[in-house]
């Protein structure tokens, strides 16, 4: 692919500002090149997103990140099998204060901590984040614990003005736990970045893969409360 | 000033040029209630949609690009929230600015306006700090409403005038985005 013509990338930072390259000739001053930059992906009720390996990254509003709630929800082609470990979303995040709390369907099925609120009580796990706190958050992951068969499907992010992001989840069995999102609270606006990054065998390795390198562990699953 | 009615601000008031909208919301024990109630204002146009996104300052935007409009940090006086506007700042594409309050339903609350004991918009002189007017006691008319457009500043031909709204939504802020042209 001619580099001139690419697209932008946004998942790779040294390729997010593609440059023309120089041609032979004087310097005009007068006509300063061309600088593409990498288009920031908004989220509209009347435009749902798929975020891909392409595209990864999309940024809400700040009235998106402010207003009402921020609700998450597991869409999976089958259920998560039960086994030595049950499966399903694990969320790490870490508050302004530097104070990190991690939520685990291992301590129970319906757990809040602040304003998050991680619920498998009814099928299909559920991220609620309240957004009136929203300046408290500052970074959050959402990762999965490995079902013992491939796991489709997809994560769908809906504002509570009803727009939505689609992060379409494709993982082999046996992965162990899987980094699936991240998200950035950069000056109340909320950068979410689809990842689905197999990273190892237990919650212990997500976190530390991604940074939340503040918890004490019971077990490679289990931090310790 | 009772619901609907109006008052001069800049010809009453020669040589203003910056107000402060103050609301006071008294939720009494209702510790949920309080704690979810937002205060925001919108900045519209002539056909009173909002100018674009930048343009509804409150809590996670706290102020508009040329900062004609902010959301005070800290209070002068005992009001809940505090809005400053800077009049002679203000483009000239906004016809009006509303404040409005809203039960923010993160996680469910079930808990709606009507039990407020008390709300009320007022306007301040920037500059002295003085009272210039205040509405109504609007949680009367108040129940099951969860957003409430309390009252908007306005042009009017060559002057700057308050008016008191005091129209409830019972579906809180998507009501309000609804009206007022607010992109969720």
């Amino acid at each position: 692919m001619n580099p001139r013509q690419a697209p932008p990338r946004t998942d790779l930072p040294f390729l997010r500002h593609r440059r023309i390259a120089a041609t032979a000739g004087p310097l005009s001053l007068a006509a300063p090149v061309a600088r593409r930059v990498a288009p920031v992906r908004r989220v509209t009720a009347q435009q749902p997103l798929i975020l891909t390996p392409p595209m990864p990254a999309a940024v809400l509003t700040r009235i998106q990140s402010g207003v009402g709630r921020l609700t998450v929800t597991a869409r999976w082609s089958s259920p998560l099998a039960a086994g030595p470990i049950v499966a399903g979303l694990v969320v790490a995040y870490r508050k302004t204060t530097g104070e990190a709390r991690l939520l685990s369907p291992l301590d129970g099925p319906y757990l809040e901590s602040d304003n998050v609120r991680l619920d498998h009580r009814a099928g299909a796990p559920v991220l609620t984040v309240d957004l009136l706190r929203v300046r408290a958050i500052d970074r959050l992951l959402l990762a999965c614990l490995a079902p013992a068969s491939p796991l489709t499907g997809a994560l769908i992010l809906t504002t509570y003005g009803g727009s939505r992001v689609d992060l379409p989840v494709t993982l082999p069995a046996g992965f162990g736990a899987a980094a699936l999102m991240t998200a950035y609270q950069v000056d109340g606006e909320l950068v979410l970045r689809a990842e689905q990054d197999p990273v190892g065998g237990t919650v212990r390795d997500a976190c530390l893969a991604y940074g939340y390198d503040r918890f004490t562990w019971l077990n490679p699953n289990t931090p310790v409360r | 000033m009772r619901r609907g009615a109006n008052a001069s601000l800049s010809r009453e008031n020669p040589g203003l040029t910056g107000i402060v909208l103050g609301v006071r919301a008294d939720a009494g024990a209702e510790k949920a209630l309080a704690d979810h109630l937002v205060v925001a204002a919108v900045l519209c146009d002539q056909a009173k949609q909002a100018l674009s996104g930048d343009h509804f300052v409150f809590f996670n935007q706290l102020a508009t690009p040329d900062l004609s409009v902010e959301k005070l940090t800290e209070l002068l006086g005992p009001d809940r929230d505090q809005i400053e506007i800077d009049l002679d700042r203000v483009p000239e594409s906004v016809f009006r600015i509303v404040v409005i309050l809203y039960v923010n339903e993160g996680f469910p609350v079930n808990r709606a306006l009507g039990r407020l004991r008390r709300c009320e918009v007022r306007v301040l002189n920037l500059a002295t700090g003085a009272e210039l007017v205040r509405s109504e006691d609007l949680a009367a008319g108040l129940d099951a409403e969860t957003g409430l457009a309390l009252g908007e500043v306005y042009r009017h031909q060559s002057e700057w005038k308050f008016r008191v709204l005091g129209d409830g939504y019972a579906d809180g802020i998507l009501g309000l985005a609804r009206d007022y042209g607010i992109s969720l």
